[in-house]
């Protein structure tokens, strides 16, 4: 059903910066059952993003989101926490976005015809997260129908498992988050941005 | 970014921000004296109600089956046209649901995901004396084009069915819109599109309802064989102003006073319909001042208390369609439209009532403290940032922080709490509500009409 000749992103590319950028020096030691840097799997998720094969205009661009894109309102970075875990112990995404005012974001969770924020991440072998995303207390639109909302700075957060057999090295975490920003009274177009960030694994304790 | 907020400040659009609880019952729209009171139309027997699809209802009648009685399309926020078939006659039409109408062998369908709905327009284009259907979008804003099919190639009793969707592009080959050159990506978001002979040079030029509320035309340089549209819009003036209507100008032409010169009758964002005379000459039309066909609905058109058995009224989003619906040789108003209500249980004694009306008014009060706080906020703003200073950095830092710390008010978090405790109190008395959720738009539901306002 999309207009197939727009292209959503292809003004904003050269404003992105590609996450890979972050591997840079961090190769892999020995040859463990997980190697990193392969292929990512979806992590278990009790909010899967749904297929935009029908809703976005262009493949999603790719991004480390230290900085915000020009026309968009919102901003988004991932953290670690800790910054460089252990083989075997658990670590926190974070994805923390800022949203500038007047714009807001559906809630997780909207029924249609909003379009609610969605969070997914892609881990790479060797990498679980079996719990769900903790998401931000949502609040009221300043639209008319006062729907749920987030504003302001929000952040998500989700614990990741790293298998005790994890080589050191790093490895690619990667989310998509779909999310809708409206104002008062306009939306615009969603995006469906998908960041990368590097993690440095250590060795197990 | 700074613009928008410009843009809200300067409008005042955010006076009304967390208004979200029950408004009172709405009042009657004022309507032109030539009208009779609005009625709903049905299909199968019951009132036609896209609510399913938040409703946005955009009406056309036509004849789409080709059996020479005039049948309904009605469009909706869903981006799709449904077709309803005449059963009746052409004078006395009865309506069946029948099917979604058809582009390229699935069913039509445009981009929309705010504020307005599908507005299926049918013209024949390209002159092969087969009618197309135009179909306008929110997203991009762009005006696509269904071309007709012959009738030998339609099955005879399969739906009603139309090419695959065209995307109409000017001379230069970008698409036709409200703002050729964009500076934003969504500059030209929430368009509508129609068609007639504005220069009366024997083809089909295309008006663009803005969603600011503005009209624009494209002129078609080509024919009526071979459109080829210009690569920029004329703006609408009255009196050297734009013409306009609140906003989300939705325009149908159509010669309302059945003068022999075409008119623009216009809907808008506000439920309101109005007529704007063409005053000009053939080939050059002017405009009178617009005259109120429909007024505009009374409040924001979500959460209406409706009990059961209450009236209802037009609401907001106006979609219009002129028609002489009763074949009585006067023109009459098709009218699509939207709105939220809650559905309340039928079996509700006055007790029952009252608690309701105190649980409302409770939340309303509790809200307005907040409201004061950001029309004091709106009133500053534009006050220290006059005209274009609104788009300066520095307004645009204020305004986070200050939007910050509103969000942080006890105000804020007052409201907020008042509205956790009316949906769970609100709750057991609704026969249904929209979702399971737990904020107070989870509860009333969506609704969308087309009004038939008969000319007396």
């Amino acid at each position: 059903m999309r207009p197939s000749s727009h292209a959503l992103f292809g003004n904003r590319t050269g404003m992105l910066l590609v996450g890979l950028v972050m591997l840079t020096g961090c190769g892999p030691i020995g040859s463990p059952p997980f190697e990193p840097s392969g292929s990512p799997q979806q992590a278990s998720d009790s909010n899967p993003i749904k297929s935009l094969a029908e809703a976005s205009p262009a493949d999603p661009p790719s991004i480390d989101s230290s900085n915000r894109r020009s026309d968009s309102p919102v901003a988004i970075s991932m953290q670690f926490e800790p910054d460089q875990p252990r083989a075997g112990e658990p670590f926190v995404v974070s994805l923390n976005l800022q949203i500038a005012a007047p714009f807001e974001i559906q809630a997780v969770g909207e029924p249609p015809p909003k379009i609610a924020t969605q969070l997914e991440m892609l881990l790479p072998d060797g990498f679980t997260a079996p719990a769900a995303w903790e998401t931000p207390l949502a609040s009221r639109s300043f639209a008319a129908d006062g729907h749920s909302v987030y504003q302001g700075t929000v952040t998500f957060r989700r614990t990741v498992h790293p298998h005790e057999s994890v080589a050191p090295g790093s490895y690619m975490i990667r989310c998509r988050v779909r999310f809708q920003a409206c104002d008062e009274r306009r939306c615009l177009r969603p995006e469906e941005p998908l960041l990368e960030r590097a993690v440095q694994i250590q060795p197990a304790a | 970014m700074r613009k928008q907020l410009g843009f809200l400040l300067a409008a005042g659009l955010l006076a009304g921000g967390g208004n979200s609880v029950p408004a009172d019952p709405p009042a009657t729209p004022m309507i032109a004296s030539e009208l009779s009171a609005p009625i709903q139309l049905q299909a199968d027997g019951h009132v036609i109600d896209h609510g399913v699809a938040w409703g946005h209802c955009s009406p056309a009648m036509l004849d789409l089956n080709g059996d020479g009685i005039r049948d309904l399309a009605v469009g909706d926020f869903s981006g799709k046209i449904r077709y309803y078939v005449n059963r009746g006659t052409d004078s006395e039409p009865s309506f069946a649901d029948a099917d979604l109408i058809q582009g390229g062998g699935k069913p039509a369908e445009v981009w929309i995901y705010c504020c307005i709905g599908a507005q299926p327009r049918f013209h024949d284009l390209d002159g092969d004396q087969e009618l197309d259907m135009l179909v306008n979008s929110y997203d991009p804003g762009h005006c696509y084009l269904f071309r007709g099919i012959e009738k030998s190639a339609q099955k005879a009793s399969g739906p009603i069915a139309f090419a695959e969707r065209e995307e109409l592009l000017d001379k230069v080959g970008v698409p036709v819109r409200s703002a050729p050159i964009q500076e934003q990506t969504y500059q030209s978001f929430g368009s509508f599109f129609d068609a007639v002979d504005w220069d009366a040079d024997g083809d089909l030029d295309l008006v663009i309802g803005c969603f600011d509320g503005g009209l624009k035309v494209r002129f078609n340089e080509g024919n009526a064989q071979q459109p080829v549209f210009a690569s920029e819009n004329v703006t609408i003036e009255i009196a050297g102003e734009p013409l306009k209507v609140a906003a989300h100008l939705c325009p149908v032409v159509a010669d309302w006073d059945q003068d022999g010169m075409w008119d623009i009758v216009a809907g808008s964002d506000d439920g309101s319909v109005t007529w704007f005379r063409n005053i000009g000459k053939t080939g050059t039309p002017e405009f009178a001042a617009g005259q109120t066909l429909v007024g505009k609905h009374d409040g924001n058109g979500y959460n209406i208390v409706y009990w059961p058995g209450d009236p209802v009224v037009p609401g907001i989003r106006s979609q219009p369609e002129v028609v002489d619906f009763n074949r009585d040789g006067k023109l009459d108003l098709l009218v699509g439209d939207f709105y939220t209500a809650f559905d309340f249980r039928k079996d509700l004694n006055d007790a029952d009532r009252a608690t309701v009306t105190q649980l409302i008014e409770e939340t309303k009060r509790s809200g307005e403290a907040f409201k004061s706080r950001m029309e004091k906020l709106r009133e500053d703003f534009a006050r220290r940032y006059p005209g274009d200073e609104i788009y300066s950095e520095q307004a645009d830092r204020e305004w986070q922080i200050a939007y910050k710390e509103l969000q942080e008010s006890p105000e804020a978090k007052q409201m907020n709490q008042a509205g956790a405790t009316f949906v769970s109190k609100l709750r057991p008395f609704l026969n249904s509500m929209r979702s399971d959720g737990d904020a107070s738009h989870d509860l009333p539901q969506s609704h969308g009409h087309v009004w038939l306002y008969l000319r007396k």
